[in-house]
């Protein structure tokens, strides 16, 4: 054995001695990562929710960049006196929030739940985001007409308080979010990648990993998806006054879309197929299930909005009243609401239709407080009960 | 209740893919993550081994290359080879941070590398000690060496992935095989390793 011939580097190395070398190293390390890839996740929620916080951080920085710009490019005194007025009126427009109405809430602080209590963020336009024991969120950002909430993980009771130009956003782990004007409970469980999203009330748009396009989820219904692609759509429970009642949450696939996605809304379309109703895709409701809420209106009204509140099932008279009011067309939703009510006196759906009517009165306490104890006379145990006693709070403190 | 696979496995073509990536779109974002992401650790793992910080770096290269994505102007097959230029990219500057030679690949970490049971044991321990030698090569004639005969990259593959040139690759690697030779000099069961392999005068 001549080791010097090694050490001193000369070795009749042909090439292919370090190839084989790598080959024998890169068959062992292949084996060792597979193994340790065993014992991990994909990552792929970590990575997004980075992603999430990188996108906030970099519109930050160049929200400072902006400022300061407009700071340096006038005389210095003037200028600076200028940058704080103006710093002062963009901060003054936008909402601001409370930590369990006692401490001020600070943008992009995160905040956690303990083991024994939740944690409630209320905000100056009247929502309210309850975080359950053990969940943590922050608010990634404040403007003048919503914020923009990041459920890390956990779970989140959210109260959007309906406002014209609503920009209300809940990024829970990759999915995110974009409320209409609703109540609904998001989970993000960090751990296995699953969301889980409730809908009490109103109307969301849900995007995310799996959801090729943006889903919009209805009141009543609800959505989970799961780690590999897994979605398990939920629709209301059948009743037997109400079979024109909608399926679940289904998006028309785009052309191009690939087929596992197609079988995602096959099965939504065979359920409506099986309650024997077909629907006509520019109907008022088919157009209010993509999300252009004006444009259904207006075909409501073609319809006939008054034989429409005469003829439909309460359940999808409630849609009619959301899609009127996500059109900015109160006294169109209240009449829906009404007619509902007189319609199905004692129906489950009569009582949601309090609570609309109880929303809808804004600037009206005496009404409000009529209509919003109505829904808690009437439905005592319904998923609204808690918002109703806020509101009614609200109202009193208020007058 | 509905029950069934969503879109997991959808696939774009990479051209789509990457005008989706620089319109900035999440689910395209999501997409190039799934797609990319085991090749991306498998290259981490040549160079640092089992890291308790891999997957963290993994997920630093792919917010590097998406926050490039924009000056991205190769060719649909060449979007792999450019995000593992960046992954390279990625690890060599979270090594040079550490400011620690031992955290690079194969030294201590390697140490504890779990090799395969299924081959006989006078190979696991002529590996291990390999691996051991390799993480006492300087950082950029190890960062050569591994990419260009452990994950058997091209030349001009390598010069791409460290960004440097194809004349400096090979005399980096010339000189890591050198310095691995004489490495291995002192360890008679390399020695034996590379006699059977090579024709080493005896």
């Amino acid at each position: 054995m001549d080791a010097n011939a090694f050490r001193s580097g000369h070795m009749n190395s042909s090439p292919d001695i370090f190839v084989t070398l790598g080959q024998s190293i890169a068959a062992a390390q292949d084996a060792a990562f597979a193994g340790w890839k065993q014992h991990r996740t994909s990552g792929r929620a970590e990575f997004l929710m980075r992603l999430q916080a990188d996108d906030g951080e970099r519109r930050r920085r160049s929200r400072h960049r902006w400022m300061l710009g407009g700071a340096s490019f006038a005389m210095a005194s003037a200028a600076a006196l200028a940058f704080v007025v103006h710093r002062g009126a963009f901060e003054a427009g936008r909402l601001t929030f409370e930590v369990n109405n006692e401490t001020p809430g600070v943008a992009q602080a995160w905040i956690a739940a303990p083991l024994e209590r939740g944690v409630s963020l209320n905000f100056s336009d009247g929502s309210h985001v309850d975080l359950q024991p053990l969940s943590r969120a922050r608010v990634l950002e404040l403007r003048d007409n919503g914020a923009r909430v990041v459920l890390e993980n956990g779970v989140a009771e959210v109260e959007v308080e309906p406002q014209d130009d609503n920009w209300w956003v809940v990024d829970a782990g990759p999915y995110r979010v974009e409320v209409l004007g609703t109540a609904f409970r998001v989970q993000w469980d960090a751990e296995h990648d699953a969301f889980s999203l409730e809908l009490h009330h109103g109307r969301v748009k849900v995007s995310g990993p799996s959801l090729p396009q943006a889903r919009y989820v209805a009141s009543g219904e609800n959505l989970y998806m799961q780690p590999e692609g897994y979605s398990d759509i939920v629709a209301p429970d059948e009743e037997a006054d109400d079979d024109s009642r909608p399926g679940p949450a289904v998006v028309e696939p785009e052309a191009g879309a690939s087929d596992s996605m197609s079988k995602v809304e096959e099965v939504g379309r065979s359920n409506v197929r099986r309650k024997g109703h077909v629907e006509d895709a520019t109907s008022w409701h088919s157009v209010s299930r993509k999300g252009d809420f004006k444009a259904a209106l207006h075909l409501a009204e073609a319809e006939g909005f008054g034989s429409l509140c005469a003829s439909l099932p309460a359940r999808r008279l409630l849609e009619l009243a959301d899609v009127a009011r996500y059109a900015h067309a109160p006294s169109r939703a209240r009449e829906a609401l009404i007619a509902l009510r007189q319609r199905f006196p004692g129906h489950e759906a009569a009582a949601t239709a309090a609570f609309d009517l109880g929303r809808l009165s804004q600037g009206n306490c005496a009404e409000a407080r009529r209509w919003l104890q109505a829904y808690l006379d009437e439905d005592p145990h319904g998923k609204m009960v808690g918002l109703a006693k806020r509101r009614l709070e609200e109202c009193s403190g208020g007058g | 209740m509905a029950l069934t696979r969503a879109h997991s496995g959808l696939q774009t073509d990479t051209a789509t893919l990457i005008e989706r990536l620089k319109r900035g779109e999440r689910a395209a974002q999501s997409e190039f993550f799934d797609r990319y992401v085991a090749m991306v650790e498998r290259v981490l793992f040549r160079l640092l081994g089992p890291d308790p910080e891999l997957q963290d770096i993994a997920q630093e290269a792919f917010i590097q290359a998406l926050a490039s994505i924009k000056a991205y102007w190769g060719t649909d097959g060449a979007l792999e080879s450019w995000l593992r230029s960046v992954t390279v990219r990625t690890a060599l500057k979270r090594v040079r941070w550490r400011k620690t030679r031992r955290w690079l690949g194969f030294s201590s970490h390697d140490a504890h590398l779990d090799l395969p049971t299924n081959i006989d044991p006078a190979t696991q321990a002529t590996l291990a000690r390999a691996l051991e030698v390799l993480g006492r090569l300087p950082l950029a004639e190890k960062t050569v060496f591994v990419l260009r005969f452990v994950e058997g990259m091209q030349l001009k593959e390598v010069a791409e992935a460290c960004g440097i040139s194809v004349a400096t690759v090979k005399r980096r690697i010339e000189r890591s095989r050198t310095r691995f030779q004489q490495l291995a000099g002192t360890d008679p069961l390399l020695i034996e390793w590379m006699q059977t392999h090579s024709g080493v005068a005896t």
